[in-house]
């Protein structure tokens, strides 16, 4: 398979991982703001320290695609290259923000 | 009484020896020992892992998602082990609602394998020289919250009058596993919430929800915090009131 068919393979897996990964609950009582029937979105949450634990779980998916995509991206020529290595950083860049919102 | 040893090999004693003073605990408890709670010998309960977690939060309904799969999930396990709950309750002189509120609360969520994982993680990482102690990037392994109605290792143990920090090996490995019982885990868990009562109101008074609003507050953010600072953020114990018509219902049921 040629480098741009990777990096289209990538890219939509990318987004999936992303997606999951960004659905992931932040903190476990998340569901005293969200829960359709008995959430309340001004809830103070609770302390959960160990949060961390499961979206760990989930992040591995989105890093290890950014890893790939950045390594097929040797292949890529130009503008391709760049968008390749961006799309990376973007997928990195959602997994910090992630951690650092939880 | 501070200072007072406990029998078994584990030393110091955490928790007063008159703790049970008050309930019908003592009689009811087996002989002390380092894990004297640890006594059901069923199966663990891992009824809540990383495929609910998708299935709740991740999938679209058109593809088998359902967003109400954590709280059916909590009301399940709740009316499951309502006889338990009440049984504990009882023998505590705690509002079954108490109880029932806070394994509603930590029931689900974050999949039960994860807590392991994270145990051993921290385990790890504790476990080379003491003198490469300030060079550990994790939490000590005793912080770890354990079991379906999750309560860190540490207090356990101290609900348990023992230091988690002091057991041995087997020890420790014997408490995680005791954990994974829900007989044990609620067990554990009424103690605890006792002698979290006994904190702020040792009074032999009925509890209300004023006090299940401090306790379980106090199930969430430790014992170490003064009132004031406990009433501060309320909310685990404001949730467990406001969600006391529903865990009636449940323990009805």
């Amino acid at each position: 398979m040629n480098g741009r068919r990777v990096f289209y393979l990538l890219l939509v897996l990318g987004v999936l991982a992303c997606i999951v990964f960004w659905r992931v609950p932040a903190n476990t009582y998340e569901w005293m703001r969200t829960d359709p029937v008995i959430g309340d979105p001004s809830a103070q949450l609770p302390i959960d320290e160990d949060s961390w634990v499961p979206l760990a779980y989930f992040a591995v998916a989105p890093l290890v695609i950014a890893v790939l995509n950045l390594v097929n991206a040797i292949r890529l020529r130009s503008t391709m290259r760049l968008v390749a290595i961006g799309f990376s950083a973007l997928l990195l860049l959602v997994v910090i923000v992630k951690f650092a919102a939880s | 009484m501070a200072g007072q040893h406990q029998p078994g090999p584990t030393g110091q004693s955490a928790v007063a020896q008159n703790i049970d003073d008050g309930t019908l605990a003592r009689t009811a408890s087996p002989a002390p020992g380092p894990l004297a709670l640890c006594t059901a010998t069923g199966p663990s309960d891992f009824s809540w892992g990383y495929g609910d977690v998708v299935v709740w939060k991740v999938l679209p309904k058109w593809l088998g998602g359902d967003p109400d799969r954590l709280s059916n999930y909590k009301d399940r396990w709740v009316r499951d082990h309502r006889a338990a709950i009440k049984r504990l309750s009882l023998q505590y002189n705690l509002p079954p609602e108490l109880l029932a509120g806070v394994a509603w609360i930590e029931t689900g969520g974050k999949p039960y394998t994860s807590k392991l994982d994270l145990y051993r993680l921290r385990r790890f990482d504790h476990s080379g020289d003491p003198l490469l102690e300030p060079m550990t990037i994790t939490k000590k392994p005793g912080f770890t919250s354990m079991g379906p109605v999750a309560i860190q290792l540490r207090r356990a143990a101290e609900t348990m009058g023992v230091d988690f920090d002091r057991l041995n090996e087997k020890e420790k490995s014997e408490l995680v596993d005791c954990l994974q019982n829900a007989d044990n885990d609620l067990a554990i868990v009424a103690r605890h919430l006792w002698q979290l009562k006994q904190i702020d109101f040792p009074d032999p008074l009925p509890v209300g929800p004023l006090e299940i609003q401090i306790i379980g507050a106090r199930y969430n953010r430790g014992r170490e915090l003064s009132l004031q600072q406990i009433r501060l953020n309320t909310s685990y114990g404001d949730f467990i009131v406001k969600f006391i018509p529903r865990l009636r219902v449940l323990l009805a049921e």
